[in-house]
């Protein structure tokens, strides 16, 4: 661990970056659908010289500058500014990599931002076939954006020949990038019709309109709905073995993976058999549960992404405890207490008999400390080594309620062997003697068995292992 | 002192510093600007919206009406100091921000917060009914959100060039070893100088901004009353300027720094950044005094201030390149560059840069035709 550990009680630092990224994924993908929605349906409205269309599209504009201009870019740069407090290596690692893409990205910022004002505020003062290329302008701005951190994500699960190669073209081009940027085209646009339907249903009181509406904006779900499919299933297969295993070992994710196909195609027949071809179905009721539906699908989508990739922050490249590979070998050589600078500089301030004159930690001296200091080093190595992904005793992933009546001894195997045991866990990074420490912390936060369970061995011998 | 700063990345540099440290500074003088204006502008405007300057034309509705365009645009741009800042700066940039991790991640909603009132501001000046109570309320909380914005900047980045102060602040905010990330570099007066120099700055930048309003709107820019707001706004910044900046270089800069800066080959960039200011006051006071076209002197006049924001980002990046030397900060690091990231960033800035040029011109000419730039037309499919 390179830099300081940034401590959240009960969530963990992390988890703030997953909350933001949920928030912003669902208004950024909107983003995208929505300025392809806006320029084709302008030019469809304007070829029609159809004036209550135009005015609605004007309305929905206005919507959408407000919600993808503030909340979408304000999130957006939310996440960015959450990874690099909770995750500072893994973002070191992709801004160096991707620093031009992110340039590059920046100037479709900046297209989008111009031409979203132009658009929204153009009605009624702009020549159709510049207010139309003003939308067209944004909808390629906002899609090139989508297609440049799609590949910085994709990325992240699965970094390819760049492990060997490590070029700019290596990374960009990944196995992963294409599979990810269909299935996320498909869901800019299943996205972009849930909010138009969502804010017809509210707004428009004109039934013609709103059918028209209707009709008009379920085209793009049906085809976002076939490239999810596509996508998903190609980003299957382009997934590292170990992601695929990962998925097959957990159950809880093979079902968010089943259920977010399941929900793709209940969202594809409901919009088929009911927006698609019966005017009129279109209330805030069906509106507002598709809504939630494709909120749901998405969200479960991008947890799954996340949770894939684990032990890795970086495929193969930075671990969950933001060490790289090269790292881990000189960690555990020299020690987390010698190797981490913010925890050596703990250890020199609060435990100083344990420092030698070479500023070096005396590992020898460690079984000679008390044990409330035993244990308390024991929690600073977990919060470097562990944190990242469990909180403590409670809250999210705790690590307490994964040793539910462990004894020591288990405690300990299992830390010098964690990735063995586990293949989604990272290897202790730490020597012997700080995984005695950590054994200590450990232990000590560890809940008893739950009371009540009959395995029919004898309460004394369980109680004697305890 | 325990050298706490991370280690050598484990990516060599995407580009050699010296093209990091330019794109860096081009980037943090084009943020600049919109910072400055909604950062000086609001109070400023609602001030004089208060006292009786409401008429539609006048300038702080106007005024008002555009902040959240200037929001937009100064967030956008600044992404571009931000990332590079990381590219060049990681090893000191996270620790710092880490250290204040909750005050940094509260720029998030202090921004959503600011941009909302900001949209409810401007829709409430533009509309014919404008009630003052709400629109006073709405801007205060877009002014304050605004300044603490500013203020946990300037933390952020004065922390990060103290690295010396990094051990204590983790020691008082943290346990067993890790950080809540509830510091803050109040301690150390070098942020208070360069948030006062900043505010200062603002004012400079968003006094030209009624002259700057009038020229786009092809109107005479030495109308009297708007000429005066420009006048006593930028005095007024520049007497504070000079204030806060002297305390800022004499009374903060580590000596070693103090003394490079006030030396051959340096000199002539803090002369000309502390002086600079002088020339568009100069501007401004010869515009009032000046009874024809005041076109072009208005233009030289802009030109001059955005040269003054010019020299302060530059003479800001040089300390902080300094200030960092004096710890052992700046260390060679490899270079691993590859022409074409770069060759397609800078076809796709020029790619957008012209499409944005020639959809402004077009915009510009149809909507001044049309009406004013910030009221709307009625739907027409005509044209």
């Amino acid at each position: 661990m390179r830099y300081p550990w940034w401590y959240v009680p009960f969530l963990t630092s992390p988890m703030l970056i997953a909350v933001v990224s949920v928030i912003h994924v669902l208004l950024a993908h909107y983003a995208v659908g929505g300025g392809m929605f806006l320029a084709v349906e302008a030019y469809y409205a304007y070829r029609r010289r159809n004036a209550p269309y135009l005015e609605y599209l004007r309305k929905h504009a206005r919507f959408f500058m407000y919600v993808t201009v503030v909340f979408g870019a304000v999130t957006g740069v939310g996440i960015w500014w959450t990874i690099g407090l909770a995750s500072p290596l893994a973002t070191e690692v992709l801004i160096r990599t991707f620093v031009f893409a992110w340039a590059t990205e920046w100037v479709t910022f900046v297209v989008e931002l111009v031409t979203v004002f132009l658009f929204a505020y153009g009605f009624g003062r702009t020549a159709p076939r510049w207010h139309v290329a003003f939308a067209a302008a944004y909808a390629a701005a906002a899609w090139l954006s989508l297609v440049i951190i799609t590949a910085i994500t994709a990325f992240m699960l699965n970094p390819g020949r760049w492990i060997e190669t490590p070029t700019f073209a290596a990374a960009f081009f990944n196995p992963q990038f294409l599979p990810q940027v269909i299935s996320r085209t498909g869901g800019a646009l299943m996205l972009c019709t849930l909010y138009v339907y969502l804010h017809t249903s509210f707004t428009v009181n004109d039934a013609d309109l709103r059918d028209l509406v209707q009709r008009r904006s379920t085209r793009p779900a049906l085809l976002g709905a076939v490239l999810i499919c596509l996508g998903g299933l190609w980003w299957y297969a382009a997934l590292p073995a170990s992601s695929k295993a990962a998925l097959a070992a957990a159950s809880v994710l093979n079902l968010m993976m089943v259920g977010i196909f399941a929900l793709t195609v209940v969202v594809f027949f409901a919009l088929y058999v009911g927006p698609a071809s019966h005017p009129g179905w279109l209330t805030p009721g069906f509106s507002l549960l598709l809504f939630l539906c494709g909120l749901a699908a998405f969200s479960t989508g991008e947890f799954i992404r996340e949770a894939v990739r684990k032990p890795y922050i970086v495929y193969n490249f930075v671990t969950g405890n933001q060490l790289t590979i090269h790292d881990t070998k000189h960690v555990r050589r020299e020690g987390v207490l010698n190797s981490y600078r913010w925890l050596h500089t703990y250890v020199r301030q609060h435990y100083p008999e344990l420092i030698d004159s070479n500023g070096r930690v005396l590992y020898e001296k460690l079984p000679e400390l008390a044990v409330k200091d035993r244990i308390e080093l024991g929690r600073a190595i977990f919060l470097y080594c562990c944190n990242n992904c469990h909180a403590e005793a409670r809250g999210y992933s705790a690590v307490g309620y994964l040793i539910h009546g462990w004894n020591r001894d288990m405690i300990l195997r299992t830390i010098h062997h964690l990735h063995e045991a586990d293949f989604f866990m990272p290897p202790w990074p730490g020597n012997a003697a700080e995984a005695e420490l950590l054994a200590d912390y450990l232990y000590s936060i560890a809940p008893e068995k739950p009371r009540g369970m009959l395995f029919g061995v004898p309460k004394e011998e369980e109680s004697n292992e305890r | 002192m325990t050298d706490l700063s991370a280690p050598p990345s484990p990516i060599p540099l995407p580009a050699p510093l010296g093209v990091l440290y330019v794109l860096k500074t081009v980037g943090f003088i084009l943020h600049v600007i919109p910072m400055n204006l909604w950062c000086a502008g609001v109070p400023l405007a609602v001030a004089l919206w208060v006292t009786g300057q409401r008429s539609a034309d006048a300038w702080p509705r106007r005024f008002l009406a555009q902040v959240p365009f200037f929001l937009a645009f100064g967030i956008n741009a600044g992404i571009v100091p931000l990332l590079f800042t990381q590219v060049v700066y990681h090893h000191v940039f996270y620790p710092a921000t880490i250290l204040m991790a909750w005050f940094w991640f509260a720029v998030i909603p202090l921004l959503l917060t600011a941009y909302v009132a900001s949209y409810r501001v401007a829709d409430e000046v533009r509309s014919d009914q404008a009630r003052p109570a709400r629109l006073v309320l709405w801007s205060v909380i877009a002014w304050v959100c605004l300044w603490c914005i500013g203020f946990l900047f300037a933390n952020a980045f004065s922390l990060m060039v103290r690295p010396d102060r990094w051990a204590h602040l983790a020691e008082q905010h943290g346990s067993s070893g890790a950080v809540f990330g509830t510091a803050l570099n109040t301690a150390d007066p070098a942020m208070w100088a360069r948030w006062l120099v900043m505010l200062a700055l603002a004012l400079t930048t968003t006094a030209w901004h009624p002259i700057a309003d009038r020229l786009l709107r092809r109107q005479e820019p030495n109308d009297r009353g708007e000429l005066s707001i420009a006048t006593v706004t930028y005095l007024a910044g520049a007497m504070f300027f000079a204030v806060a900046g002297t305390w800022y270089a004499f009374g903060t800069w580590p000596p070693a720094v103090r003394e490079q800066m006030l030396a051959i080959p340096l000199l002539p960039l803090t002369v000309a950044t502390a002086l600079a200011p002088a020339v568009p006051a100069g501007i401004v006071l010869w515009m009032r005094f000046l009874s024809g076209d005041a076109r072009k002197l208005a233009w030289v006049g802009i030109a001059a201030q955005a040269a003054v924001v010019a020299l302060n980002a530059i003479s800001r990046q040089v300390v902080q390149h300094l200030e960092l030397s004096a710890f052992g900060l700046i260390r060679p690091r490899p270079i691993a560059f590859e022409l074409w990231p770069v060759a397609v960033f800078l076809l796709a800035a020029l790619i957008g840069g012209s499409v944005v040029v020639v959809f402004l011109r077009m915009a510009y000419t149809s909507w001044s035709a049309a009406g004013s730039m910030t009221a709307e037309g009625s739907v027409d499919t005509a044209g």
